[in-house]
């Protein structure tokens, strides 16, 4: 072994021909042995200088692009349609208050108790009103200790709507603007508009008022029947409901706001309760209010879409929640019956098509004995009203 | 022994060479690579044989120019709709009347030829189409006549709620019986506007189009329903009405002689808002209308025909530095030339180690 250190050899050594009648079984095994030793040496000290290297420079950045391009997408959107909603006459947000937002009671959770405070999210009723009060049943509502949230839609499609939004008053549940609620009232402030109009025009010209009566229901007529008769039995029907509509249940919808937030539920971060959905990375005031009431898709390019062609907007926003460490956001939103009861880790949808037979389903957080909030869905089954 | 040696120097030597690598590339003598020569990035001459992609790529018409100019969504193949100033009106001969004037410019679709008294400039364009929409505005809501903002105005309005400054005309919708109805009441009625704070009085002229009875599009000659023209100048407001054409093949279905198609459902009911501080109408859906007639990125560029969006007043501002006209067709249709082998480096064999790592 000795003459070997003489110089530095690149290449291991020749080995001695005369040797192998030599070595013993034994040695052969234990080089065999050390082999594999250098081996493992060598293959821990390329693997730690990889980790090594790769901590120094930060990681894996395979997401570095895409959060890249949100961002930029992002300074674009601000600057673009900020203040939209206020153009539109929209209320955008409202807070639920910290009193009644589970385990944030004014006393904190004592220990062993939970608090009786619970948030219940109803998602889309439609009008269905037997159905809305079996789940009040179910889950044994009690104004006083629950706040609950009508995750929009709650008129329009089913059979007593007035019903649903009568109840809904009664029981003192918030709401939020769904599509349904947006159309009902853009046509009853358009009916009330030509109303007041009309008494404007009977009041100048007292002596004729059942002629511009005439007149009025006329030019009202001509409208529907200008989109034909049978095409437009949708805007016919929307038309009756909001006619139908007192003053009191139109003020009541239209102080529903586009989205609802609880800030720092205990353990689950901050709740956005919307309609139809949000894009994940703009902030609030800046989100397309009319998207937040109709999305389901977003495009390559985050633009959202009622249309059900590209990617769930509640795939995105999971993907881009759980990259986060801490603070995080749960959407809870109704509209996509086609998905049915989605509930996934950072959003819930809730319409599970209960207008069509399916069910109609209520998302409740509660604080419980060992004072962490937890979720629960309770559902009930529905007649089914169409088709 | 000696082994073991010899192999912690041969790893040792690769982490060294690979973390050498690590330095920046560009840096003089970093990552051992050729010197090559610089490969000038000067556009050349458009090669024959790279002709296609130009038409493949781009289409014939620049992108930008593609996106926020008038677009109509027409299904028909193979039918080339015209731009929407296609005049339902003579226009007025530009080459015989006014010499000074290239038919191809943008100026002479705009004017009605019975007021024009001479093109306007940048600030009198903005004033009278100003005061011209908000009067048309006030008109109608003090009349009752249903009407809403459609095409550029609409994406106006998108951004500020203004009038887009580079537009031209600004674009009205009503329902086709709102139009027979103002046709028959209202043709050729002069209005009266005063603003404001009182300081500008004008005067308007609603003409409809006799032929609004005809739906259809046909020799393209007939797609403006009605103007409102400012009498000083002779610029209008386009005035087109919608109707159902097809009721059985398509029904709730909409149509513009132009054949812009609208669901009933995006249409009504309308909302209600304000524009250049006037009450105003659009339509339900006017998030999908737009961006099926321009595509999103209308609603995301920030620069356009020489204006750039200012983020903190929400408006559009001159910008001489943004590209306008010609110039930005010309960028837009930059090609892209497929680069010779050698203008690739290979980075040589370490770099590419340091790319493995790096890129792990």
């Amino acid at each position: 072994m000795s003459q070997k250190t003489s110089h530095l050899p690149l290449l291991p050594p020749p080995t001695i021909p005369q040797s192998p009648t030599a070595s013993s079984a034994a040695s052969r095994s234990s080089r065999t042995f050390s082999k594999i030793k250098f081996g493992l040496l060598a293959g821990v000290l390329a693997v730690s200088t990889v980790w090594a290297y790769s901590r120094l420079v930060g990681g894996c950045n395979h997401g570095g692009a895409l959060r890249f391009g949100s961002d930029e997408w992002e300074d674009d959107y601000t600057g673009v349609s900020e203040g939209m909603s206020g153009r539109l006459g929209y209320t955008l947000v409202k807070d639920i208050p910290t009193g009644s937002i589970p385990g944030r009671g004014k006393r904190g959770v004592k220990k062993g108790e939970g608090d009786d405070k619970r948030l219940i999210i109803v998602g889309d009723i439609h009008g269905m009103f037997d159905e809305f009060r079996g789940l009040l049943d179910k889950i044994s509502y009690d104004s006083d200790s629950d706040y609950l949230v009508l995750a929009g839609d709650i008129i329009s499609k089913g059979p007593d709507s007035l019903a649903v939004l009568d109840l809904a008053r009664k029981i003192g549940a918030h709401c939020v603007r769904g599509n349904h609620e947006d159309r009902i009232l853009l046509h009853y402030h358009d009916i009330q508009r030509r109303k007041r109009k009309h008494h404007r025009a009977s009041e100048v010209e007292p002596e004729s008022p059942p002629e511009s009566e005439e007149e009025d229901e006329d030019e009202f007529g001509n409208m529907e029947l200008e989109v034909g008769e049978k095409e437009s039995r949708s805007l016919n029907v929307e038309r009756k409901l909001a006619k139908s509509l007192s003053k009191k249940q139109a003020e009541w919808l239209d102080a529903c706001p586009l989205v609802v937030r609880a800030e720092k539920v205990p353990g689950l971060g901050r709740y956005y309760i919307v309609h139809a959905g949000l894009v994940h990375g703009i902030e609030l005031k800046s989100q397309d209010p009319l998207a937040i009431m109709t999305m389901r898709t977003l495009n390559r390019h985050l633009a959202p879409s009622p249309k059900q062609g590209g990617m769930h907007w509640a795939k995105y926003w999971n993907k881009m929640e759980r990259r986060k460490a801490h603070g995080h956001t749960t959407v809870v939103y109704g509209h996509y019956a086609a998905e049915g009861l989605d509930i996934r880790r950072h959003t819930k949808g809730l319409d599970s098509n209960c207008v069509r037979g399916g069910r109609l389903s209520a998302y409740i957080l509660e604080a419980n004995k060992g004072g962490r909030v937890e979720e629960d869905i309770v559902s009930v089954k529905c007649r089914n009203y169409l088709d | 022994m000696q082994m073991r040696r010899m192999l912690l120097g041969l790893v040792a030597l690769i982490s060294a060479v690979s973390s050498a690598a690590v330095m920046p590339r560009n840096g003089r003598g970093g990552g051992g690579k050729l010197s090559r020569p610089a490969f000038s990035k000067l556009a050349r001459q458009e090669p024959e044989d790279t002709k296609y992609f130009r038409k493949f790529f781009f289409g014939d018409r620049s992108l930008a120019i593609e996106v926020l100019t008038f677009r109509p969504v027409s299904d028909e193949p193979g039918f080339v709709a015209s731009p929407p100033n296609t005049p339902a009106f003579p226009l007025p001969r530009a080459d015989v009347t006014n010499p000074g004037f290239d038919s191809n410019t943008d100026l002479t679709g705009h004017y009605d030829e019975r007021f024009f008294s001479g093109v306007v400039d940048y600030d009198a364009r903005l004033d009278t189409l100003k005061h011209m929409v908000r009067a048309w505005l006030l008109t109608t809501a003090k009349e009752g006549i249903e009407t809403w903002i459609a095409h550029g105005t609409l994406l106006g309005w998108w951004w500020n709620g203004q009038i887009l400054p580079w537009d031209w005309d600004l674009d009205v919708q009503m329902s086709a019986d709102t139009l027979t109805m103002i046709g028959d009441k209202y043709n050729m009625t002069r209005h009266k506007y005063v603003s404001e704070d009182g300081l500008v009085v004008r005067e308007y002229l609603l003409d409809v189009n006799p032929w609004i009875w005809q739906r259809v599009r046909g020799d393209g000659m007939n797609v403006i329903d009605a103007r409102w023209i400012d009498v000083r100048n002779g610029l209008y407001i386009d005035i087109t009405g919608i109707a159902e054409t097809q009721p059985d093949s398509m029904p709730k279905i909409l149509n513009c002689k132009n054949y812009h198609r609208y669901h009933v459902n995006d249409i009504w009911p309308l909302r209600d808002t304000t524009f250049e501080g006037a009450p105003a109408k659009i339509p339900y859906s006017f998030d999908e209308i737009l961006i099926a007639e321009y595509r999103s990125k209308a609603l995301v560029v920030t620069e356009y025909e020489g204006h750039r969006w200012n983020t903190k007043s929400k408006t559009w501002d001159l910008a001489n530095d943004a590209p306008a006209g010609p110039e930005a067709e010309r960028l837009s249709n930059h090609i892209r030339e497929p680069e010779r082998y050698y203008s690739v480096e290979s980075g040589g064999f370490f770099y590419n180690v340091f790319r493995l790592l790096h890129w792990w």
